[in-house]
């Protein structure tokens, strides 16, 4: 719901839709808070901080002012909580956009196939489709965890699985639509076989919309991932992880609710900021929003 | 009309098959078998290879599938082999729980989005319109691990309100008390479906009001009121039945995330300490009867949009 929508309402509908208002400041926020959780993963390394497993001084402090390593308190271990944040932040984002784009690639590759090539291709990709979304997301997780040993590569697959068929039903749809115009026509007429109509003249314009569907997806999977984590069925200790510690916390939010309110924080921030992002990147760039 | 639900069906017919013979096939290619678990880790190889035809693990896959789905159709989901109970059994006596959760979840977020839309739509652009879609784009962002200990901290220990863990059953303690041992884990779960369905249900609303005939009700002098919830809702409600539907696969993912954190007795704690004791055939018994209640409900809500929405219906028979 940008502005420029209300106030196009707001004005009973004009002819012309008014010129797109500046970003609002929330999505500006948005886009802040995300680069510094990005760059604080990817420095994590080389910032002053100290390591993520060794008590940094006594367990339970609350957030104080000082030193770095304290300025969010630390865990029932005496481990910084700021620390085990930045470094949960790598293990959230690398999951998050790892298995976003893995799921993205097979799934429009899929999506793409069924709605390029139609009849039997496409029934059969369906009812994969279909039958993947049959699971609820947390259940088939659960279901893989049970088979496999919880580790970062099998919660990748697991969460890869959930991406794909959604994937699959958005890059159908815009196949189906941009394969029934003129270029593409033309393009076949010239002699183009189905690889370079797929690459060349398809896949280009699927890839905004595919694009713009990323951090809301992402989003989803660090909710995923914490979730997991939270129920002790994902990232094995010591590894921090923003859901695990949550659950190490919360049987002590009594006497330390710090201890659960900065994960919890952290997470907020990171999957309103990417659903923000989310939503003002689809604004601009998928078409089946505005027709 | 009557083919195209029968194409549904037949369709959901087939997921279930798939979904089944998926949950089927995942348990025989599990590192460590069945039996080994059951024998505990010193068992000998000839052990564990007669306890595995004894249990039909050494036949092929198709096999074992015809074998098990034969049982399942009859109710027959295995018997455990840590607590020697059989699964559907397990799974009865913790389905009330987790349903309760479910429902009153679903209803929380339906009423409160209900409203919260009506009332967006109806001020649309002002800033009451503006909090509120700020609000709902707030709880958007808060998944049930997070909203289960801020409910804790604030109204179970703060405040003293609710029981801060642990579950009132309805025949021994009473309705009252089991609402409230209920009533924190289902708003923790409904806070994201909240947000979801007033986003959907908002924005077809203000589309549904720009339509000639809720001009034509408002020119024949009914009210604001009158028109929104007798004219505007019923058919502005097909998306947010659908994603309601789709939802509630997010829903039951958040039974148990809200099971393990107030120990309440239901299928999600039965999944987990399951998974917990490696019984490979109690999770996969669960798993079934989650997906399959799943697709059912979501093929129900496809079938009923015949029964909302008379253009559907005409449609369906042109």
């Amino acid at each position: 719901m940008t502005t420029a929508e209300q106030s196009s309402r707001t004005m009973a509908a004009p002819l012309v839709p008014p010129v797109r208002t500046p970003r609002s400041v929330l999505v500006a926020f948005a886009y802040v808070w995300l680069a510094v959780v990005i760059v604080a993963a990817i420095f994590a390394g080389v910032l002053p901080l100290a390591p993520y497993d060794i008590a940094v001084g006594p367990p339970r402090q609350p957030p104080q002012l000082g030193s770095l390593d304290l300025l969010l308190g630390t865990d029932r271990l005496g481990r910084s909580l700021l620390v085990r944040c930045v470094y949960g932040a790598q293990v959230s984002l690398v999951v998050g956009a790892v298995a976003g784009l893995a799921g993205s690639v097979i799934g429009t590759a899929l999506g793409m196939t069924a709605g390029y090539l139609g009849r039997r291709a496409d029934a059969v990709i369906r009812l994969l489709a279909d039958a993947m979304l049959a699971f609820p997301p947390l259940i088939l997780l659960l279901a893989l965890a049970a088979v496999l040993t919880p580790s970062v590569p099998t919660i990748l697959v697991g969460l890869t699985l959930l991406v794909v068929p959604t994937f699959i039903r958005l890059a159908r749809a815009n196949t189906l639509s941009w394969s029934a115009r003129e270029f593409v026509t033309a393009a076949r007429n010239m002699g183009a076989g189905h690889r370079r109509i797929l690459f060349r003249e398809i896949l280009p314009n699927l890839l905004p919309s595919q694009a713009a569907y990323l951090p809301v997806v992402m989003a989803a999977l660090i909710v995923a991932e914490g979730s997991l984590s939270f129920l002790g069925m994902g990232i094995p200790p010591p590894t921090p992880s923003w859901g695990g510690m949550i659950s190490d916390a919360k049987d002590s939010i009594g006497d330390s609710p710090h201890m659960v309110f900065v994960p919890a924080a952290v997470i907020f921030l990171t999957v309103f900021a990417l659903n923000q992002a989310g939503d003002h990147l689809r604004h601009r760039f998928d078409r089946t929003l505005h027709e | 009309m009557v083919l195209t639900a029968a194409r549904r069906v037949v369709r959901s017919l087939v997921v279930v098959l798939l979904v089944t013979l998926g949950s089927v096939a995942l348990l025989s290619l599990a590192p460590g078998s069945a039996a080994s678990v059951i024998l505990g880790e010193n068992a000998t190889p000839q052990a564990i290879a007669a306890l595995n035809s004894q249990l039909g693990l050494d036949q092929p896959l198709w096999q074992q599938y015809l074998h098990w789905l034969g049982g399942a159709v009859t109710g027959d989901l295995g018997t455990s082999p840590v607590t020697h109970e059989p699964v559907v059994d397990a799974l009865l006596q913790r389905l009330p729980v987790t349903l309760e959760l479910a429902v009153m979840a679903l209803a929380i977020s339906l009423v409160t989005s209900v409203v919260l839309a009506i009332v967006s739509a109806t001020w649309q652009g002002t800033w009451v319109d503006r909090a509120i879609t700020a609000f709902s784009s707030v709880l958007l962002s808060v998944p049930a691990f997070i909203a289960g200990p801020l409910l804790i901290y604030f109204f179970s220990l703060q405040l003293g309100w609710f029981p801060v863990s642990g579950w009132s059953r309805i025949d021994t303690d009473g309705l009252a008390a089991n609402l409230q041992s209920a009533l924190l884990p289902a708003v923790a779960i409904a806070f994201t479906e909240i947000a979801a369905f007033h986003r959907v249900l908002r924005a077809d609303l203000i589309s549904t009001l720009r339509e000639d005939f809720i001009g034509a009700a408002r020119a024949k002098g009914m009210s604001r009121t009158y028109v929104m919830v007798r004219h505007a809702l019923r058919p502005s409600s097909f998306s947010l039945i659908t994603l309601a539907g789709i939802n509630l696969g997010r829903l039951i993912g958040g039974t148990v995330v809200v099971e393990t954190l107030f120990s309440l007795p239901g299928l999600g704690q039965l999944i987990i300490s399951s998974i917990i004791s490696r019984d490979l055939i109690a999770v996969q018994g669960i798993v079934v009867f989650v997906v399959v209640v799943y697709v059912v409900v979501n093929m129900l809500v496809d079938l009923s949009y015949n029964w909302l929405d008379p253009r559907v219906r005409k449609v369906a028979a042109a």
